[in-house]
């Protein structure tokens, strides 16, 4: 039979061959188009919806700020990664919290992130998502109507463009909220650390017996933010013994600080601390909300955060060894 | 009894040995008594000691955990993290740890079961935790918030706020109490409290535990009654002499009641006695007591406890009389057994010994006493005996040797009795050399001198005299050689008084001389010499003096003939022609008088006829008044010769009052010889010659003639 003629034999095999490459470019083809590409610039669109809402908030509720100068007066610049970013999208969760609590709603529970090395940058979109639909809730709760603010279209956005805008939106939640954060909520941060750090130490096998340092009663928040610094610092040792890539926070130093900043820095040690757990493993451990305190007092939070970094040298000194 | 007895070597050794046992055993069973005295004492207070360390030992070994224990539960992590957590104001976690804590705590007290209570108290004296154990249904639990105390002013709370990390302090031991009242029934504790220190040096808290008393006044009940038949009593107090236990349980807790008893007034004061001793134990009112420091916590040297127990001395010291009866009943069988053996056994030594010395003793006086001495011992008794065998078995061989040397009998061989036998190499040396003395003789013997012998040393007597002998003999020897070689003139040097042979040498030259002289002075016709026999066998110079006298005589006989025939002619000659008696009397008593060589001599004529006798003629006769010129037959000497015609010859006439006159002299002649003139029987007259010389026999007989 000429129909088995290898001629015919090699016809079909080429042929099939053909059909099967063409279906995998059309396989892939649908794959890269039902995953949307996030951009900063969309990112940073997403902020500005939030900040426009806010600002819609503010005016509502009849509260003066400087816009602007707010912006001004936290625009840093720094090499950032998105973790950082994310992690101030959780510190405008917790003051929507505030917010809600303030306004006699329930508070959430925010999401937490998950331990990894590269936090995703689209993570940050859907937190600014989250924001976004967390006032409109709480627009709808207060029954608070407001035209839809139009979704700008921004170009050559950086990740910084970002935080800055996002850092600026907290400030701005602090003058809706009519108040920083208190000892007390950076207190549960802190204690969100020592969890962090505890589970690292557990997880690791290092017998911890480390105590909280002296309680000092005099202490500021100036004082509170050094430890914090030293914290960092000190992950970022860790950091880059184990190759992760570092930030660097000596751009938040200031003069003058805040519990508000404490609490900055609080949640940029949780942020590197995620890259630790990934690294070590406890990728599935993600941390959880902090409780509520009440009555701590920047003596309580120094005192914890010293606490932390004792604990943190013995990860550090472990690596030393 | 004889003193000599108690002199006796075996008695010496005896009372020396006895002696000196009896001093030893005396001082050994002085010092032992004295020492076990001491030693039942020291045993006495050893036990006593030896009780309280063991009660000691038991109580700190009972209390010694409690510290372990109380620095355990109070380093409990949980119990950290809870005070951590409380003082942050983190309930949560506080009250997690907590239940942490108490579940560890509750779990710690039912397997110890011996500690009451332990709690945890916060710097303002709150009990924050506190946990009970109750021994008889073996439960232990937290108390309720709601039963929690307040401590704050209560010694185990402020006194162990001050102290450092690990240290503790230690309540009294007392009853214990709940709400400011002593707890009914009594529960006797011991308090532990320790600072709960963090590591930035801060208290946070003081951890306290209660410890269960009644086990450690158990240990002194058991005691108590383990020690009942010795009457033995403990205590156990305070530092004031508060009991803790005592039999009598109402004097217990003393300083708590304020009633019962108090150890310096039921027996002396405890601070003069102990001092800071941390034990001892002493006689006190015939109670002997031992006493010891207890620390509930070594690290803890303020917090101290005594125990103490009491026993009457007769009883504690009861098997020291026991003893007293036996050592003395062993010392005296020890004495009595020292006794019969030293006396035995010295007998034993010295039973030989006596043998030994009597043999020695006759061996000095040169007698050898062979007997068989009975010694089997191979010791030092056994080698004197053995060696006095020895020696006089070698004396004996030697005397036999001696003897035959003696006995000129060198052909014996002498046995050395050893390598350093210097008497038997002494002896074989001495018949050695008597031998060769021998042969010497032997040869000197046979005249033969030429032999030579060789001193030994300076010393060699025998040598040396043998060798003087030797030169002696030769000289000897050449002496008479050249004598019998008939040179006689030869010399010889005399030995001394001693040396017989020379001497008889030297007379035998002598002799010869003589007996040559002799024969030249014979050959000179020279009789006068006159040798001597030197004894009856002079054979020589017997016949030598028989010839010289045979020859003198033969001379003299020939002389006096010669003289006599010559005297006769010429008297005869000189007489004839003469008719006048009277000149032929007076000349012939001149010729005789001076051919005989008489002094004087005097002629008496016979007158028949008067039978008187006158004097006729004299030579050299002088006429004296006391003498008569005649003289009647039988008067005088003259008278008396005229009678019997025979001569009578006077000699040595000295006597005075002899009354017998001589016709010539009053003087007293040597001799005086008056004989009577006879002519053919008839008495023609007497003569009468006196000589101040010997006459001779020729004189008289040429006078008579």
């Amino acid at each position: 039979m000429s129909y088995f003629s290898i001629t015919y034999h090699s016809f079909l095999i080429l042929l099939v061959s053909i059909s099967m490459n063409f279906l995998v470019v059309i396989e892939k083809t649908q794959a890269q188009t039902s995953v949307k590409q996030i951009t900063p610039n969309d990112v940073y669109a997403q902020v500005m919806l939030i900040s426009d809402e806010l600002h819609f908030l503010l005016n509502y509720f009849n509260l003066e700020h400087d816009h602007e100068g707010i912006i001004k007066r936290y625009h840093i610049q720094t090499l950032l990664k998105p973790r950082i970013t994310w992690q101030k999208t959780y510190e405008i969760m917790i003051k929507i919290n505030i917010l809600r609590s303030s306004h006699q709603l329930p508070i959430i529970e925010p999401v937490n992130m998950e331990p990894v090395l590269q936090l995703n940058p689209d993570m940050v979109y859907e937190q600014t998502q989250r924001i976004l639909t967390e006032i409109r809730i709480f627009k709808f709760r207060q029954n608070i109507h407001s035209q839809g603010f139009e979704l700008k279209t921004f170009s050559n956005k950086t990740p910084l463009d970002v935080y800055n805008a996002l850092a600026h939106i907290s400030v701005s939640f602090d003058e809706l909220n009519r108040s920083g954060f208190t000892p007390s909520y950076v207190f549960g941060e802190t204690m969100r650390i020592y969890n962090d750090l505890s589970t690292i130490l557990q997880h690791l096998g290092i017998q911890d017996k480390t105590i909280p340092s002296t309680r000092n009663d005099q202490a500021t928040p100036n004082d509170t933010f050094d430890i914090a610094m030293k914290i960092l610092n000190r992950i970022k040792l860790i950091q880059v013994k184990v190759g992760i890539e570092v930030v660097d926070f000596s751009v938040f130093v200031k003069k003058s600080m805040t519990s508000s900043d404490v609490f900055t820095m609080s949640q940029m040690i949780i942020a590197e601390l995620q890259t630790i757990k990934a690294y070590f493993g406890l990728k599935n451990y993600i941390t959880p909300a902090a409780s509520r305190y009440t009555n701590k007092t920047p003596a309580d939070v120094d005192q914890l955060m010293n606490w932390n970094l004792r604990k943190l040298s013995l990860i550090y000194n472990l690596g030393e060894r | 009894m004889n003193l000599s007895f108690f002199f006796s070597l075996q008695n010496k050794i005896f009372f020396i040995f006895f002696f000196v046992i009896f001093i030893s055993i005396s001082l050994v069973a002085w010092y032992g008594f004295n020492s076990t005295e001491k030693a039942y004492l020291n045993s006495a207070f050893e036990l006593s000691a030896q009780s309280t360390k063991s009660l000691e030992i038991e109580i700190e070994e009972t209390l010694k955990s409690v510290p372990k224990d109380v620095l355990f539960v109070s380093d409990f992590y949980a119990l950290k993290r809870f005070i951590i957590w409380q003082s942050m104001g983190v309930n949560k976690q506080a009250k997690e740890w907590k239940e942490i804590f108490s579940e560890s705590l509750l779990g710690f007290l039912k397997t110890k079961k011996s500690y009451y209570k332990a709690r945890v108290i916060d710097l303002e004296g709150n009990e924050i935790i506190s946990a009970r154990y109750n021994g008889n249904s073996n439960k232990a639990f937290l108390l309720p918030d709601n039963k929690l105390q307040n401590k704050q002013g209560r010694d185990y709370v402020e006194k162990a706020k001050l102290l450092k990390k690990g240290q503790f302090y230690i309540s009294t031991m007392n009853l214990n109490i709940e709400n400011n009242e002593i707890e009914m029934p009594y529960v006797p504790v011991v308090r532990y409290s320790t600072p709960m220190i963090n590591e930035n040096n801060e208290l946070i808290g003081i951890f306290v535990i209660n410890l269960y008393a009644d086990k450690i006044l158990e240990i002194l009940e058991r005691a108590t009654l383990e020690d009942k038949d010795k009457q033995k009593v403990y205590f156990l107090i305070d530092n004031f002499g508060g009991y803790f236990f005592h039999q009598d349980v109402n004097k217990r807790w003393n300083s708590q009641l304020k009633q019962g008893g108090n150890f310096n007034k039921d027996h002396f004061d405890l601070a003069k006695k102990f001092k800071d001793k941390h034990h001892g134990v002493f006689i006190h009112q015939s109670n002997i007591y031992s006493f010891k420091k207890i620390h509930p916590s070594k690290e803890n040297q303020d917090s101290y406890w005594y125990v103490i127990s009491s026993v009457d001395t007769s009883i504690a010291l009861s098997e020291l009389q026991n003893f007293e009866l036996i050592f003395s009943l062993i010392v005296l069988s020890v004495l009595l057994l020292s006794f019969i053996l030293i006396r035995f056994y010295i007998a034993k030594i010295i039973k030989p010994l006596n043998q030994v010395t009597t043999q020695l003793k006759a061996l000095s006086s040169g007698e050898i006493r062979k007997e068989v001495i009975k010694y089997s011992q191979d010791d030092e008794i056994g080698e004197i005996v053995s060696s006095t065998r020895k020696l006089i078995n070698a004396i004996e061989i030697t005397i036999d040797q001696a003897n035959a040397v003696a006995s000129g009998d060198f052909s014996q061989e002498i046995k050395l009795l050893g390598t350093h036998d210097q008497l038997g190499n002494a002896l074989i040396n001495m018949t050695k050399r008597l031998k060769e003395i021998t042969s010497l003789a032997q040869k000197l013997s046979t005249g033969h001198y030429d032999v030579k012998i060789v001193a030994k040393s300076n010393k060699d007597q025998l040598g040396l005299a043998l060798i003087e002998m030797i030169k002696y003999l030769e000289t000897i020897g050449q002496i008479t050689e050249s004598i019998a070689m008939g040179n006689i003139d030869v010399s010889y040097q005399s030995k001394g008084s001693n040396d017989r042979l020379g001497q008889a040498i030297l007379q035998m030259i002598q002799y010869l001389n003589s007996v040559l002289n002799q024969a030249n002075a014979i050959s000179k016709q020279d009789f006068s010499h006159a040798i001597e026999a030197k004894s009856k066998d002079d054979e020589l110079g017997i016949a030598l003096v028989t010839m010289t006298d045979m020859l003198r005589e033969n001379s003299i006989k020939n002389k006096d003939d010669a003289w006599f025939s010559h005297g006769i002619a010429e008297f005869s000659d000189n007489l004839s022609g003469y008719d006048d008696i009277s000149h032929l009397a007076k000349r012939a008593v001149t010729m005789a008088c001076r051919y005989v060589n008489v002094s004087s001599g005097v002629i008496y004529i016979y007158d028949k006829a008067k039978e008187q006798l006158n004097l006729i003629a004299s030579y050299a006769f002088v006429n004296r008044e006391n003498l008569s010129d005649f003289y009647k037959l039988g008067e005088g000497i003259v008278g008396q010769v005229a009678l019997e015609k025979k001569a009578i010859f006077l000699r040595n006439i000295k006597d005075k009052g002899f009354e017998i006159q001589s016709a010539t002299t009053l003087a007293k002649p040597k001799e005086v010889f008056t004989f009577p003139i006879i002519h053919e029987g008839e008495l023609l007259g007497v003569a009468e010659m006196m000589s101040y010389e010997s006459l001779t026999a020729l004189h008289k007989d040429y006078l008579l003639k």
